[in-house]
């Protein structure tokens, strides 16, 4: 008995851990964070504009495991970038400072 | 207890699984990304045909400029213009976005991750467009209809109200042109009227069947108050027809003004009276009630309907709480023997 309860404890914890690692993503709060920092001017979610479509960069990261901080960089910092028509500009860095929510944003990206 | 080490160690070891993966991720952070968008791979003619393709309007005519951006995933609302009468393409008449907001040279070639300047013309509460000038992109086109031409000194304009303080011009549902949903427009500055329209007697604005809008014209109008007529008793007149007579014999306050009686909001004496009788009436009829001079030739005798034999002076108190029991025609009358108002 005894070690079964140790047994449980143990798999909450390691469940736990999992857990925080890979939180669930809030699809509303990133779209919203999307609007707020007018992401939504060059990007579309299946629609090339000025950028290219969040489907067709989920699907370009797929499978890749530096996709994720590949992708908070470029928000972040700004780099200078080339868009859909050729022309070339640095890229928006996002507002918010908020780790959780930059996380969140790019998640929802990747998982379209 | 072997049990417990094992898993203790296996927690351990997972554990640490997790900041390695994270520093992991970190050190990504430091690769150059500069190249994620590039496209520079592709054949300029397929780069061209992009910007060919994204150059097609959307809604108006000559959008593609605005709508590049301001789509329907970035502001669906603004596409709803399509839904309303500014969105007829098929009408010559009909503008795009630059007739209203101005060619906005600025923003349209605004490049970086900075905000883009405003447009020339922007008609939101916070806009720093002033008024004239927001108002001006309307009137360009509206202000030659009978309904306003007038606008100019007009109560709102010289107050500074905006075409947009009550028009929304990007969707399909403008609150302003819905009977039912303008008075809420309306009250949002007028409030007094708002408090008076709950009132016990009202017009059923609230019930949805009449609006604002049937007797005023908030785009100017030659009549006071903004009323549609040019007088107030026209303006009642063009529903309570059967109080604007001729009549054979007038009651001169109904002729001069309804409002010497009535009040237009609400009031909680029925049926939207100022005040309750006898004491309206007596604010004219301040006289004894058995006046004896008779009012005209057929209308001699004592008034109130009490005679010489029971008293020669009817009480007021007993004789006047209740004028319009024996006045009902108190609008006027057409009766041969009605100089009295009394049929």
């Amino acid at each position: 008995m005894k070690k079964q309860i140790i047994a449980s404890i143990a798999f909450v914890m390691v469940t736990g851990l999992f857990g925080t690692a890979h939180a669930a993503i809030n699809e509303d709060a990133a779209k919203s964070q999307a609007k707020k920092n007018d992401c939504f001017k060059c990007h579309a979610v299946d629609k090339t504009k000025k950028g290219p479509s969040y489907k067709k960069i989920a699907i370009k990261y797929k499978g890749k495991a530096d996709a994720e901080a590949t992708l908070i960089k470029q928000i972040t910092t700004g780099p200078k970038i080339k868009m859909e028509d050729g022309t070339e500009e640095n890229h928006k860095i996002i507002e918010t400072k908020d780790q959780s929510e930059i996380k969140n944003l790019v998640g929802w990206i990747l998982s379209l | 207890m072997k049990l417990f080490s094992k898993v203790l160690i296996s927690c351990a070891l997972l554990g640490s699984l997790v900041p390695v993966a994270l520093a992991a991720d970190n050190r990504n952070m430091g690769k150059d990304i500069g190249h994620v968008f590039l496209v520079s791979a592709e054949p300029a003619a397929k780069a061209v045909e992009v910007v060919k393709a994204a150059a097609k309007d959307l809604v108006l005519k000559g959008d593609a400029k605005c709508t590049v951006c301001h789509d329907e995933s970035d502001s669906p609302k603004v596409l709803s213009i399509s839904q309303t009468r500014h969105g007829v393409n098929a009408d010559g008449r009909t503008p795009t976005c630059t007739s209203c907001h101005g060619e906005s040279i600025a923003h349209l070639g605004h490049k970086g991750s900075s905000k883009p300047p405003k447009p020339d013309h922007m008609f939101g509460k916070n806009s720093a467009t002033p008024v004239a000038e927001r108002n001006q992109a309307c009137l360009s086109c509206h202000s030659k209809d009978s309904k306003r031409h007038l606008w100019t000194g007009s109560a709102h304009q010289t107050n500074d109200v905006a075409c947009t303080s009550c028009h929304q011009v990007h969707t399909n549902h403008d609150k302003v042109r819905d009977k039912r949903t303008q008075p809420e427009v309306c009250y949002t500055c007028h409030k007094e009227q708002r408090a008076q329209e709950n009132r016990i007697s009202h017009h059923p604005v609230g019930e949805g069947k009449v609006a604002c809008s049937d007797c005023h014209n908030a785009h100017g109008s030659a009549g006071p108050k903004l009323l549609k007529k040019n007088t107030l008793n026209e303006t009642c007149f063009t529903c309570h027809a059967e109080k604007r007579g001729p009549f054979l014999w007038e009651h001169q306050p109904v002729s001069e003004d309804c409002s010497n009686c009535h009040t237009p909001h609400g009031s909680n004496i029925s049926p939207l009276l100022k005040s309750r009788a006898p004491f309206l009436c007596s604010e004219c009829h301040n006289g004894p009630h058995n006046s004896k001079v008779p009012v005209a030739a057929n209308a001699a005798g004592i008034q109130g309907g009490i005679t010489a034999t029971t008293a020669t002076n009817p009480s007021e108190s007993y004789t006047g709480r209740g004028c319009q029991n024996c006045h009902s025609m108190v609008h006027g009358s057409n009766h041969p023997a009605g100089a009295l108002l009394h049929r």
